[in-house]
């Protein structure tokens, strides 16, 4: 029984890798397709089972279907492992060590593909303009927690630094342990971070833990016996019953591979540092002075906000954000599509006018250009005491 | 020699984000229209815009799209041999139905010579 248990969840763990709708640089979006070939089935298992209405895509991170999708993996996978248990090519032994490699393997490559995220600073970006001026008590917890880590690059290093050392020591079979038990503590922490403020990532950051259990699990004797009973033990060989040569060969192939996939985006887009990136055309945030404070039709607005990823976010005086999706012209203009507007930027000094074109008419506004950098939050200063914190504050009064 | 050259931009379905909705969050927008978006998990996003679309042979078109993910890259991409693409029958319509639906086209410039 606890054989079928370890082999069940072994399968599981190679075919939610496999059917996980990730969208890769490098790899063809197969779990993509996979995931839609299942969807119909999913989705009614979500609705039938579980009783809970659609509103999104399978392929959305913590969807219904998603969660339907890995209950329905589940029972394949136990399936499977009956039927492998069947056959007489393999023995257990092998089919045990290669699912712990595979399941190493997995880990090691989330772990690298979060880690070298966060070392190279993509993954949480510094607060756009708009969450900027948001008050604190508006942000719900997710774009909170995902703003303030964007707030610091060194803590940012610290965290990719802290997935990307573990995801090496998965890589060979003598470190599996230890790389196993900081991934353990490393995802750990990141499922209660997502629980406790509510970031959809929840079902893959549970099948991450999960992950690491099972890497673990062969090792729960020498890990009790290291650290409870102080005695020695011997470890079990979990590598793979092959060749030296040709295990060589098939983990040079397969860590090439992993790697490509990896550092494919940044080395396509040519940069390893996500804060040093150009920013779109006008990114920013204007406090309007002077002028038409109602552009496109909007009444009260205080501030407009340019949202690196193309967007126009108009604030209006009771802190209310409508935003527009845009596209910068070759001429720097901005084509607000949906509106069927065109905005023309100049700048006169200090100042920055903003010219509307639409429906035939033209309004314009004065604006003055917020130095965000100058923001608290945005200050990289450190401080070593109190006094010197005090001072500096102090100083800047002055 | 025959040649087409025309130049249209689109935005097309390849928007994956951080999560959808932390992502629409970012923008103030409403995360309930992102859950029919693909995400990725926490990772940051990428917007693919096809700038032009240039022939280059008998079945052979020229793509430049401007890519970005916190950045914006110009990367040009080499389409032969494509279902749409058959020797003599290359015309924008064909082109155009190689994009995903609901892609929207900027401007277009058609030229023969």
């Amino acid at each position: 029984m606890r054989s079928y248990l370890i082999t069940g969840l072994g399968i599981w763990i190679v075919l939610f890798a496999l059917f996980l709708p990730f969208t890769y640089g490098f790899f063809p979006p197969l779990g993509i397709e996979l995931t839609n070939s299942l969807s119909g089935i999913s989705e009614w298992i979500a609705q039938s089972f579980f009783g809970v209405e659609i509103y999104s895509s399978p392929t959305t991170s913590d969807s219904t279907a998603q969660f339907a999708q890995a209950f329905l993996l589940l029972i394949f996978a136990f399936l499977l492992a009956i039927l492998l248990r069947g056959q007489r090519r393999f023995t257990g032994n092998h089919i045990r060590q290669f699912l712990h490699t595979a399941a190493a393997y997995i880990l090691s490559f989330f772990l690298l593909k979060y880690g070298v995220d966060k070392l190279f600073q993509f993954q949480f970006y510094t607060p756009e303009p708009n969450t900027l001026f948001t008050p604190l008590g508006m942000l719900s917890k997710d774009i909170l927690f995902w703003s303030s880590m964007g707030t610091s690059s060194s803590y940012n290093t610290f965290m990719g630094l802290i997935e990307v050392i573990p995801a090496f020591l998965l890589l060979h079979h003598r470190t599996r342990l230890l790389g196993g038990l900081i991934a353990l503590g490393v995802l750990g922490n990141v499922l209660m971070i997502n629980f406790s403020f509510d970031i959809t990532v929840k079902l893959l950051s549970m099948y991450l833990v999960i992950v690491s259990l099972y890497v673990l699990s062969p090792f729960l004797k020498n890990l009790f016996a290291f650290f409870i009973a102080n005695t020695e033990s011997t470890k079990p060989e979990m590598r793979l019953s092959l060749k030296p040569k040709v295990r060589t060969i098939i983990k040079s192939v397969v860590v090439i591979v992993l790697f490509t996939e990896i550092l494919f985006n940044y080395v396509q887009m040519g940069s390893f540092n996500g804060r040093e990136v150009e920013k779109i055309e006008h990114f920013g945030s204007y406090m309007i002075t002077r002028g038409d404070n109602n552009p496109l039709n909007y009444k009260d607005i205080e501030r407009i906000h340019i949202h690196c990823k193309g967007y126009l976010i108009l604030e209006n005086v009771d802190g209310i954000f409508i935003d527009f999706p845009i596209q910068i012209a070759p001429d720097n203009s901005i084509i607000v599509r949906n509106e069927g507007a065109l905005i023309y930027v100049s700048r006169e000094g200090p100042t920055t006018v903003f010219e509307i074109q639409k429906d035939g008419k033209s309004t314009s506004f004065i604006t003055q250009k917020h130095e965000l950098d100058s923001l608290p939050a945005l200050d990289d200063s450190f401080h070593w005491t109190v006094d010197g914190m005090v001072g500096s504050s102090v100083s800047n009064e002055e | 020699m025959k040649s087409l050259l025309f130049l249209f931009a689109f935005i097309s379905g390849i928007s994956f984000a951080q999560t959808n909705i932390i992502a629409a969050k970012s923008h103030s927008g409403d995360p309930s229209q992102s859950l029919q978006e693909k995400d990725n998990f926490d990772l940051p996003n990428e917007t693919r815009i096809v700038k032009s679309v240039k022939y280059l042979k008998d079945d052979c078109i020229v793509e430049k799209c401007e890519v970005t993910m916190w950045e914006t890259q110009i990367v040009h991409d080499t389409i032969c041999d494509h279902p749409f693409l058959q020797k003599g029958q290359i015309d924008v319509n064909r082109i155009k139905s190689m994009y995903p639906e609901g892609t929207i086209y900027w401007f277009q410039l058609g030229e023969r010579r």
